[in-house]
């Protein structure tokens, strides 16, 4: 029996193709068109997952990426309760995108959890990134999740470990 | 170490030993207590506590100051305690809460019970209006030819405005708190505030430079618009369908403020519980206001308009008929009364034709002509058909009654001859004398009624011999009875000799009369 309710405003964020959309589109069921991500940045979904007693609402912010034409709009981050911030493990250059991105993020919504999402588990072979790239990341990060989107491998993992470092900033003892 | 009253110092040096110099210190303090003494006290006096005796002397006018002031801000603030106070009331002592409440218990049921009649009469009033006016059947008609349901299409014509939904959003995190709703509620309500949220960013980043403060008030969607109310707190979006009043922003303006005022902390939370917000909902139905246009009385109008037209024409028409009809019985009565008036005139029928009457009946020859009665009367001309007749109207009685009569028994009598003989029998000179005496009686009558009179002696012979033969029998014996009836006393004037037609009478050896009365009295006799 549900007891309790909480909803949560969270951010899909990374640069440009990292796969964010996708891992979401692993999720859930749009019921926005996909135009709206091209048109004004950002997309609109929901997810519904159960801790126990406690039912927990996500509204998941899925941004357009980082590139060099576009930046994350900050009233979109601000209010987050936290966010995943993916990157992709065939780019190195993604990873560092994701640490000027994580820095805009902290500034606009403060100091909230995030878990860094190594996105394309399924491409490991051709991965340029080093486990020391995410270092700087994986001090920050509530954690580090390593995700397929094409396979689902992690993905409800990542989002579990949000909403938990999520849950336990709010309340301890609600984890 | 002294130094001598109003010397000024002259170096810190100086300055530091008079710090440290207890009489200056007493000085010091002297000249404080006389400059600042009234102040210090009363900034004590207001540092202490309020004593209950102190805020129980200010509270009834501050009640009163802020109800004036900031009525629904107190309403407010004190609704949450007292509605605590009488939960609490009501668990530990039921008995006393129902004591309070039986005295207004029977007047509450009874206003319940009113007021749902006056609604269902007020739907059954509506239901009756919509069902069977001429607007509804057309209603009807688009329902089937769009496909809507009947309801659909009476609301999208008779709504002036309604707000369909109304969500109260946390304006940082846009989730949504509570929202009420009474037709059309939002598909995903947390999506659509998370979308409305990045809308208004998208448009404010979109239009620079940026108004600070500006934000996105309203979203049109054909008829529907979305009306947004943003603070830094919270945000108020209703969906409107139609043209609403402005003062309805007002409203919409004060449950935000109820909300803030009632959950200033939960509002303020980064993470707001939204279950905190239950008490909202009512305030937030209150925001689902409608209104419908004014039943259009003027098609009313003119239904009853066409309906009293209509019962006019009818009623004319009938009159007109009736009046007609009248018309027709009274000019047939006319008619009637006119004719039957005169003697010997009998009416059989009376027919209308398109524009005439016709009259058929029965006429003495003796009687007034019918087309002259009718005119003497001063009836329209009519279509006459009279058959004649002998009237037995005792009107006819006088001298054309007693000339009739003689003539009729004059007809009467047949003088009879022998074969081949043209002379009268000395047996039939009584029937000449008889017959002569008839002819005067009706001559005199005649005379008296002013009009002519004409016998016509008729010969007549049998078959026997040849036609020119009988010819001359015709003729003799009938001058044979004329000249008996001169012997007996009638004017030779008034004598004619006839003979029958061998066509068209019967053969036979007799004479017979024929009498008739003609209008000119001033040439008696028979016409030649």
């Amino acid at each position: 029996m549900i007891t309790k309710v909480t909803k949560l405003k969270v951010c899909m964020i990374g640069a440009t193709g990292v796969g964010k959309t996708s891992l979401v589109g692993r999720l859930v069921h749009s019921i926005f068109s996909e135009t709206y991500r091209t048109t004004i940045g950002v997309q609109i979904e929901a997810y519904e997952m159960h801790r126990g007693n406690h039912k927990v609402q996500l509204i998941i912010w899925d941004l357009s990426g980082e590139d060099e034409f576009q930046s994350v709009q900050p009233a979109y981050v601000s209010g987050s309760a936290g966010y995943l911030l993916v990157v992709d493990g065939t780019r190195r250059e993604t990873v560092d995108t994701g640490r000027t991105l994580e820095e805009r993020v902290r500034h606009a919504a403060g100091n909230v959890p995030f878990v860094a999402v190594v996105n394309k588990a399924d491409l490991v072979a051709s991965w340029e990134m080093r486990p020391a790239d995410l270092e700087p990341l994986r001090k920050r990060a509530s954690g580090v999740v390593e995700t397929s989107a094409r396979s689902g491998v992690g993905v409800r993992e990542a989002f579990e470990l949000l909403v938990g470092a999520i849950l336990t900033r709010m309340s301890p003892q609600w984890t | 170490m002294t130094r001598a009253r109003g010397q000024r110092p002259t170096s810190a040096r100086s300055s530091l030993l008079r710090a440290v110099d207890p009489q200056y210190l007493e000085e010091l303090q002297s000249l404080r207590k006389l400059f600042v003494e009234p102040e210090q006290t009363r900034l004590e006096h207001l540092e202490q506590p309020l004593s209950p005796q102190v805020v129980g002397d200010l509270l009834p006018e501050a009640i009163a100051h802020a109800s004036q002031l900031r009525g629904d801000g107190l309403t407010t603030a004190i609704g949450k305690p007292v509605t605590g106070a009488l939960r609490d009331l009501t668990r530990r002592d039921p008995e006393l809460f129902g004591d309070m409440l039986a005295p207004t218990l029977g007047t509450a049921v009874r206003r319940a019970v009113t007021n749902a009649l006056s609604a269902i009469l007020e739907r059954v009033n509506q239901v009756i209006d919509r069902s069977l006016s001429l607007r509804s059947l057309a209603w009807r008609l688009e329902a089937r030819r769009t496909g809507r349901s009947f309801a659909e299409v009476v609301i999208a014509h008779t709504l002036l405005y309604r707000v369909e939904w109304v969500v109260l959003i946390h304006t940082e995190t846009s989730l949504v708190l509570a929202q009420a709703t009474v037709a059309g509620a939002p598909q995903a309500p947390d999506q659509m505030s998370a979308m409305l949220q990045a809308i208004n960013a998208f448009v404010s980043d979109a239009f620079r430079p940026a108004i600070p403060g500006a934000d996105l008030q309203t979203l049109e969607v054909g008829d529907l618009a979305v009306w947004i109310d943003r603070d830094p707190a919270v945000t108020l979006a209703a969906a409107v369908r139609g043209a609403a009043p402005g003062g309805l922003r007002d409203m919409f303006r004060q449950t935000l403020e109820r909300v803030r005022t009632l959950h200033l902390a939960q509002i303020a939370d980064r993470y707001p519980d939204t279950s905190k917000f239950a008490d909202v909902q009512p305030l937030l139905t209150e925001c689902l206001q409608q209104a419908f246009k004014p039943a259009r009385k003027k098609a009313q109008w003119v239904l009853v308009g066409l309906a009293i037209a209509a019962t006019l024409i009818t009623a004319v028409a009938l009159a007109r008929a009736c009046a007609g009809k009248q018309r027709d019985a009274e000019l047939r009565a006319a008619y009637r009364a006119a004719l039957s008036a005169a003697p010997g005139i009998v009416v059989t029928s009376i027919a209308r034709t398109d524009s005439t009457y016709r009259i058929e009946g029965l006429r003495d020859p003796r009687a007034e002509p019918a087309d002259k009665v009718i005119a003497t009367a001063g009836l329209p001309t009519a279509a006459l058909e009279f058959a004649p007749f002998d009237s037995l109207d005792p009107r006819f009685k006088g001298p054309l009654a007693d000339a009739d009569a003689a003539i009729r028994e004059l007809e009467a009598i047949e003088i009879p001859f022998d074969r081949a003989i043209t002379s009268v029998r000395p047996t039939e000179l009584a029937a000449i004398e008889r017959a002569a005496q008839l002819v005067n009686r009706a001559q005199r009558a005649a005379a008296q009624a002013h009009v002519g009179l004409c016998i016509e002696v008729i010969g007549n012979a049998d078959e026997t011999g040849t036609a020119a033969l009988n010819e001359v029998v015709r003729s003799a014996r009938a001058g044979d009875v004329a000249r008996a009836l001169r012997q007996a006393g009638v004017e030779p004037e008034l004598i004619a000799i006839r003979v029958a037609d061998p066509m068209t009478s019967q053969p036979g050896r007799q004479v017979t009369f024929r009498a008739a009365l003609r209008p000119a009295p001033d040439r008696p006799g028979c016409p030649p």
